[in-house]
C-alpha cells in the first residue's frame, strides 16, 4: 500500500514537473533561466532571456540559430566586406575547407554561453584557430616564418572577418603617415548638406510659437529648454512629440513620449541605437514571454530597457537602476548635444578609460575647442569616437549625415575604428599601435603606445623588396 | 570485647580466607595492616538485595560476612506465592548459591544483628557478640505493616511476607473456609490467589476505587478485578474494615458500610514498613527508610544501607530491580570501582498476577487528575487487553499494560530514557493498540543493547550478550554471570532463545566483488565531484583533442545517449522484483553485482560526456544529482558487502539492516533524475 502510494506519488510529480518545463520552454518567462547552461558572453547577457532572439524556432538546429545571428549581424558582415563570408564556404568547390572548419555557421567558432572555451571576441575556438587552414602561411610570407599563429588576431594584425583597415594595400597606402596629421579636424564635423540637396521648409520657432495646451504646459523650464534647443531651430514644436497622431486624434496627448516617437524623425538614430549594448534590449521582436496563458503565469512581456546594473563593466554606484532610452543622455526638452557627448556618458561608466577621459589629450582638445583656441570640430569628445557620424544616402540619393548610436559599432575589435574615426587626425603607424596597447586605452591615450605592430614594417620590407627586384629586372 | 573480638579473629579469618590470599587488589587498598587484621564488611539482612551486596562483594574476593535473621535459607520472596499455591517445590524457592567458589563470605543463617555500634566498629548480635566491621551494610528489608483495625491481634489474622507467613498460610489454607483480605495491591492479589488455588473461598476488600490503586488505573484495575472474578476470587473496592470480630478467633469482619462478612481467616495485606530500628538506634539519619545518597551511604561513611529499608532521595523501593540496583551502587563504592551512581528507580511492575499479565511503569499513579499529563488509552475488551500511555510535553513518562503487548520492551526502553513520542505513533496506539509500525520485534535476539531481558534483576540484552561473548553458553553461565533470570525466572524462555542460536550474519553473495565496484564507483563519484573540470584544449594543433568530447555536438550525443542506456540497465534492477520473468535471469545477488558494476561504469562514462563540468542549472542540478545517486549507491553497495561484519562487530543486535538507510536515500534520490534527465535531452533538442 504504501510503495502504490509512493509510485503515484512519483509519476504525478514527474508528469507535473515534465508539463512545467515543456510549458515555460514553450512560453517562456522568466523561469527559462534555469535553462541556461553557462554564463552568457557579455554580448548577449542583456538579452539573454529573450531566448528566441537567437533561438529562432523551436527545435530547429543549428539553421535556426544561424538565422538569429545572421538577423542582427548580417548587415554588420556585408559592410564589413567579411573576409571569410559564408559565400567562400557553401561553394561545393571548398568542401575540404568545410571539413576542416565549418564556417557556413556562426556556432561553428562563437558558441554561445560556454564560459570555459570562450575567447576573445566570444570565439570559442582555441586561439590558434588560423592554424587550421593557413599552416602553410611563411611559404608566401617568409616575414611570418615562425610565428605562433595564436598572434594572428590578437596583436593587432589580422582579422577573421573584418580587415578593412589591415589588409595589406591599406598599410602600404598609408606606411608613411606621420603620427599627428596636418589638418587635425574630425570628419563630418560641420557638415552641411549639399547645397543643390532639396531642403524641407522649415520655420524656426521661439517660446511664444509653443503649441502645448494651457493646461499641459508644466512648467515654465520646458517650454524655455524647448525654445533654444535644436527642435525649436527646426520647427518642431510641442504637439510634434507630444502629439504624435495629431491628425487622427487631435486630443490626444503623450505625457512622455517614446522612442519610437524620436524614431520618426530620427530613424537611423535610433535603429542603431537598437543595434549596440545602450538599445538592443529595446529591439524590436525581443519577449521573455509571449503568450498570456496559464490563468496569467504566462503574459506577453518584453524585455525593460538597460539599466547600468545589467552591464559588466564598471558603472557609477548611484544609477543602478536608471533606464537608459534617449531622454537619459539628451535629456527631454533640452536635446543638449554637448552634453551628450561627454557628461552623460560620465554620468554612468567609472571604468578607468572614461575616468581618465578629462585628463586625455583629447579632453584637451575639447577645451581648447571650446576657449576658441581651436576650429569647430577640433575637439575629440567620448561620442567622436564610439558614436561617429555616418555619411549615408537615402533610396531618393539624399545624402545624410547621421550619428551612429551604436556604441560597439567599431570596437569588436577596435582597429574597425582605425578608419572611420582614428584616420581623421592620426597616422595608420601610430594608430594601430595605440589601439593594439591596452594600457594606452586605459590611459585614455595619454602618452605614447608601449609596443610597436610590425605590420606596417614588413609591409614597407615587402615594398623595398618589390623595388628592388623591379630595378633588377 | 577485645577478647571477643579476638576470638573472632582466629576462628573465623582463617575459615573465611582458607585457600585463598588476599587478592592483589585489596591489599593495595589496604596498605597499612596485613590482610588478617582488617575486619570484613558485614551485611545485615540477606533478601535479594543484601545477598547480592555479598554475591559482588565476595567475586571481588573481599572479605564478607552475611547475616541471615530468618531460620531458613536466603530465598526468594516472589517464588512464595508459587509455593503456597503448590507450584514449586520449598529448593525452587531458596536461591541458588552464586557466590564465587573461592570466595570469601561467611553467613550466618538464623542470627540476628540486635544493635550497630558505631564507636568501637562493631555489630552486635543477638547473643551478645561483637562482630568487628570495615565497612557495614544494612539490608534489614522491611515488614508488613498492620493496620490499627480492632481485632487484628485474634487468632486467624495474618500476614503474607516472608517465609514463616507462608508457612503458616499452607497450614491455615487446609482448614479455612472463607479467606478475607484486606488490601487489593500486589501483596494483596498475590495471597488471595494463594489461597482461593487451595480451594479457598476468597475475598479481598481494598478501601481504594480499584485494585493495585499503586500500578494501575480505573479501567485497568477493573480489568484485573474481572480477572479474579474468574478465579472465583470476589473483589470488593472502595470498602473499608471497620474491625476484625470474633471470640478469640476470627468469626467475622465488619465493613464500615455496616455489612458484616463471615470468615475464618484474615490476611493482612496493607502495605510495608522499613525495618530501620536499628539504624535508628545507631543515630543514623532516617526518614521512612534509612537515609542514604547516591552510593547508598548512610550519614556513617562506612555504613551502608540498600533495599528496601533504604531511603533515596525521598523514595523507598519496595521492587526487587531497585534493590538490586542499589545493591551494585553500593557494592562499586565499597570497592572504589567506577561505578554509576544510583540515581533512583523508575520502577517498572511487570508481573503476572492471578494470570493477567501486568505492566505498569513511571508515573501512572496519578495520572487522572494531573492536567499536565495526556494520554491515549487502547483497549480490547473482549480479549482482556488494556493499554495506555502517559505522555508530558510529548515524552512518553509513563503506562499501564493489562494482557500481553509485544511492544512492552521497547515501550519499557522508553519510558526509562523518557523518550520522545510523536502523535502518530499516539494515532497508532489509539486506533490499532500498537504504537510502532510493523512487528515488534520478535526474537530477543533483535533487541536492542539497552533493552532489558531480566526484569527483576535489569539485565540488559547488552548485558546478556557481553556475558555471551565472554564464553556463556548455558542458562546456568549466564544466571551466574549476570544474575538474570534467578529471581522470578519468567525471562528464561528469553534466555535459552538467545543462547540456542546464536546466529552469525553471512556475508552476501559476491560481497567481495561488490565491495570492489561499489568502492571504485564511490571513488569516481568523488572525483568527478571534486577533481577541477578538465582544461579545454589551448590549441588546435594538438594532436589529440581530448577536449572535442564535451564540445563537439555530435559526440556529446552519441556519451549521452550511451549513458542513457546505461542508466537504463542499471535501472533495471528494480524490474526483478516486479516482474517473475526477470528473476529466472540470475540471482538477486548476481543483478545487484551487475548493478553496482553498470553503476560504476556509468560514472565513469559521465567524465566522458562532461569531462568533470558540472554543468549549470538545470544541468547543475542533474549533475548534482547524479553524483549523489552514485555516491549514495556505492555506499549502499559497501555497506552491504561488509553488513555481516558489522553485524558480527559494532552494530550486533542492530534493529534494521545497516544497508536499509543508504538504500532508502539511493532509491529516493532516483526520484527526480527521470525529469531532470528528460528536460536535459529536451532542452538540448529545442534550444
Amino acid at each position: 500500500m504504501r510503495n502504490k502510494i509512493l509510485w503515484l506519488v512519483w509519476v504525478t510529480v514527474t508528469l507535473a514537473g515534465g508539463f512545467a518545463v515543456a510549458a515555460v520552454m514553450y512560453y517562456g518567462g522568466d523561469l527559462r533561466s534555469v535553462f541556461l547552461i553557462g554564463k552568457t558572453t557579455s554580448g548577449h547577457h542583456q538579452i539573454e532571456m529573450a531566448c528566441d532572439a537567437c533561438h529562432t524556432d523551436m527545435f530547429g538546429g543549428i539553421d535556426a540559430l544561424q538565422k538569429g545571428c545572421v538577423t542582427c549581424h548580417g548587415d554588420e558582415l556585408k559592410a564589413a566586406n567579411d573576409s571569410h563570408p559564408r559565400s567562400k564556404f557553401i561553394d561545393p568547390r571548398n568542401a575540404d575547407r568545410v571539413a576542416v572548419l565549418d564556417a557556413r555557421y556562426c556556432v561553428t567558432c562563437h558558441r554561445e554561453h560556454q564560459p570555459g572555451i570562450t575567447n576573445a571576441m566570444a570565439v570559442t575556438l582555441p586561439t590558434d584557430y588560423c592554424a587550421l587552414c593557413h599552416q602553410d602561411v611563411a611559404k608566401n610570407r617568409p616575414s611570418h616564418e615562425g610565428l605562433a599563429f595564436d598572434t594572428c588576431a590578437s596583436s593587432g594584425c589580422h582579422n577573421f572577418h573584418d580587415n578593412r583597415a589591415l589588409y595589406e594595400d591599406f598599410l602600404e597606402k598609408r606606411h608613411a603617415e606621420p603620427d599627428f596629421k596636418e589638418v587635425l579636424l574630425v570628419a563630418l564635423s560641420n557638415w552641411v548638406p549639399p547645397a543643390d540637396q532639396p531642403k524641407p521648409e522649415r520655420k524656426a520657432l521661439a517660446a511664444l510659437d509653443a503649441d502645448a495646451p494651457a493646461d499641459r504646459r508644466g512648467v515654465l523650464k520646458h517650454t524655455a529648454d524647448w525654445a533654444l534647443s535644436g527642435h525649436a531651430a527646426a520647427g518642431v514644436n510641442c504637439s510634434g512629440c507630444h502629439q504624435p497622431r495629431k491628425r487622427t486624434r487631435p486630443d490626444e496627448w503623450v505625457e512622455a513620449p517614446d522612442a519610437k516617437v524620436c524614431a520618426t524623425c530620427h530613424t537611423a538614430e535610433a535603429k542603431t541605437f537598437t543595434e549596440g549594448k545602450h538599445g538592443m534590449r529595446q529591439r524590436d521582436g525581443l519577449w521573455v514571454s509571449r503568450k498570456d496563458d496559464f490563468l496569467g503565469l504566462f503574459e506577453d512581456k518584453g524585455l525593460p530597457p538597460m539599466t547600468p546594473a545589467l552591464a559588466r563593466i564598471p558603472m557609477q554606484d548611484n544609477v543602478h537602476a536608471t533606464e537608459l532610452t534617449c531622454n537619459t543622455c539628451h535629456g527631454a526638452h533640452k536635446y543638449d548635444v554637448k552634453f551628450a557627448q561627454i557628461e552623460a556618458c560620465e554620468s554612468c561608466h567609472a571604468d578607468d578609460h572614461t575616468k581618465a577621459f578629462r585628463m586625455s589629450p583629447h579632453n584637451s582638445l575639447v577645451d581648447r575647442e571650446a576657449s576658441g583656441d581651436l576650429p569647430k570640430g577640433s575637439g575629440v569628445t567620448c561620442a567622436t569616437c564610439h558614436m561617429p557620424k555616418h555619411l549615408v544616402r537615402d533610396d531618393y540619393g539624399t545624402e545624410q549625415a547621421f550619428v551612429t548610436h551604436n556604441q560597439n559599432d567599431n570596437l569588436r575589435p577596435n582597429e574597425k575604428m582605425i578608419r572611420a574615426v582614428c584616420a581623421d587626425c592620426h597616422g595608420l603607424r601610430f594608430t594601430i599601435d595605440a589601439l593594439a596597447d591596452p594600457a594606452l586605452i586605459k590611459k585614455n591615450f595619454k602618452g605614447k603606445p608601449a609596443h610597436h605592430v610590425e605590420s606596417i614594417d614588413w609591409v614597407e620590407n615587402r615594398m623595398r623588396e618589390r623595388a628592388r627586384r623591379q630595378q633588377q629586372q | 570485647m577485645f577478647d571477643t573480638m579476638r576470638a573472632f579473629t582466629r576462628a573465623k579469618a582463617p575459615a573465611t580466607a582458607v585457600d585463598n590470599g588476599p587478592s592483589a587488589d585489596s591489599a593495595a587498598r589496604l596498605d597499612t595492616a596485613s590482610p588478617s587484621d582488617i575486619p570484613p564488611t558485614l551485611v545485615i539482612g540477606a533478601g535479594p538485595a543484601g545477598l547480592r551486596v555479598a554475591e559482588e562483594l565476595s567475586r571481588a574476593a573481599a572479605p564478607v560476612v552475611l547475616f541471615n535473621a530468618e531460620r531458613w535459607h536466603p530465598y526468594n520472596r516472589i517464588k512464595l506465592t508459587p509455593f503456597l499455591t503448590g507450584e514449586v517445590q520449598i529448593g525452587q524457592v531458596y536461591q541458588p548459591q552464586n557466590a564465587a567458589t573461592d570466595a570469601c563470605i561467611s553467613r550466618y543463617d538464623g542470627l540476628r544483628i540486635r544493635e550497630i555500634d558505631r564507636e568501637n566498629r562493631v555489630a552486635v548480635d543477638d547473643y551478645g557478640r561483637a562482630w568487628p566491621f570495615s565497612r557495614l551494610v544494612i539490608a534489614t528489608g522491611s515488614r508488613p505493616h498492620v493496620p490499627d483495625i480492632p481485632g487484628c491481634t485474634l487468632d486467624g489474622v495474618y500476614t503474607f511476607r516472608n517465609f514463616d507467613d507462608v508457612e503458616r498460610l499452607v497450614a491455615r489454607s487446609y482448614r479455612s473456609t472463607r479467606t478475607v483480605v484486606i488490601g487489593g495491591g500486589l501483596l494483596g492479589l498475590e495471597a488471595a490467589r494463594g489461597m482461593s488455588s487451595k480451594g479457598v473461598e476468597t475475598w479481598v476488600l481494598e478501601h481504594e476505587s480499584r485494585l493495585l490503586p499503586r500500578q494501575l488505573d480505573q479501567a485497568a484495575g477493573d480489568l484485573v478485578a474481572a480477572g479474579m472474578e474468574r478465579l472465583g476470587i470476589t473483589a470488593r473496592t472502595l470498602t473499608r474494615v471497620q474491625a476484625i470480630e470474633g471470640n478469640g478467633r476470627v468469626e467475622r469482619v465488619a465493613l464500615s458500610s455496616g455489612e458484616v462478612i463471615p470468615c475464618d481467616t484474615v490476611i493482612v495485606c496493607a502495605g510495608v514498613r522499613a525495618n530501620l530500628e536499628i539504624a535508628r538506634n545507631a543515630g543514623l539519619a532516617v526518614g521512612r527508610g534509612i537515609t542514604v545518597d547516591a552510593h547508598m551511604k548512610t550519614d556513617d561513611p562506612d555504613i551502608y544501607a540498600v533495599g528496601e529499608c533504604a531511603e533515596f532521595d525521598g523514595h523507598c523501593y519496595g521492587l526487587v530491580g531497585p534493590g538490586l540496583e542499589q545493591a551494585q551502587a553500593c557494592v562499586d563504592h565499597i570497592l572504589g570501582r567506577k561505578g554509576t551512581d544510583y540515581a533512583g528507580s523508575l520502577p517498572a511492575t511487570r508481573l503476572k498476577v492471578v494470570g493477567i499479565d501486568v505492566f505498569s511503569m513511571g508515573e501512572v499513579e496519578q495520572v487522572d487528575g494531573d492536567t499536565r499529563l495526556n494520554s491515549v488509552s487502547w483497549s480490547d475488551p473482549a480479549a482482556g487487553l488494556y493499554r495506555r500511555v502517559i505522555v508530558r510535553r510529548g515524552r512518553v513518562i509513563g503506562a499501564i499494560a493489562i494482557g500481553k503487548w509485544a511492544e512492552i520492551n521497547q515501550l519499557q526502553q522508553m519510558i526509562k530514557i523518557q523518550a520522545r513520542i510523536t502523535p502518530w505513533q499516539l494515532r497508532r496506539l489509539r486506533t490499532t493498540g500498537l504504537l510502532m509500525k510493523g512487528e515488534a520485534p520478535q526474537s530477543v535476539r533483535d533487541w536492542a543493547d539497552a533493552a532489558t531481558v531480566c526484569n527483576c534483576t535489569g539485565v540488559t540484552r547488552g548485558m546478556l550478550g557481553q556475558a555471551m561473548a565472554a564464553g556463556c553458553t548455558t542458562l546456568g553461565d549466564l544466571q551466574r554471570a549476570t544474575c538474570a533470570s534467578t529471581v522470578c525466572g519468567t525471562c528464561q524462555p528469553l534466555l535459552q532463545d538467545l543462547l540456542g542460536s546464536e546466529a552469525k550474519a553471512e556475508p552476501v553473495g559476491w560481497s567481495k566483488s561488490l565491495l570492489v565496484f561499489s568502492g571504485l564507483a564511490a571513488l569516481l563519484a568523488l572525483i568527478t565531484a571534486f577533481v577541477p573540470a578538465w582544461p579545454y584544449s589551448e590549441s588546435v594543433q594538438d594532436k589529440l583533442r581530448v577536449d572535442l568530447l564535451w564540445i563537439d555536438p555530435l559526440i556529446k550525443q552519441i556519451t549521452g545517449f550511451t549513458l542513457l542506456g546505461f542508466m537504463v540497465i542499471a535501472a533495471v534492477i528494480g524490474l526483478r522484483k516486479r516482474i517473475k520473468m526477470f528473476a529466472r535471469l540470475g540471482g538477486y545477488n548476481g543483478w545487484r553485482l551487475v548493478h553496482g558494476i553498470v553503476g560504476a561504469l556509468l560514472i565513469a562514462g559521465l567524465f566522458v560526456h562532461t569531462g568533470f563540468h558540472l554543468g549549470d542549472n538545470l544541468n547543475g542540478w542533474l549533475m548534482g544529482a547524479f553524483l549523489a545517486l552514485s555516491a549514495l549507491g556505492a555506499l549502499a553497495g559497501i555497506v552491504t558487502a561488509v553488513e555481516h561484519r558489522l553485524l558480527n562487530g559494532p552494530l550486533k543486535g542492530a534493529k534494521t539492516a545497516p544497508r536499509a538507510v543508504p538504500t532508502w536515500a539511493h532509491i529516493l534520490l532516483l526520484w527526480p533524475i527521470p525529469l531532470l534527465l528528460a528536460a536535459h535531452v529536451a532542452t538540448v533538442y529545442f534550444y
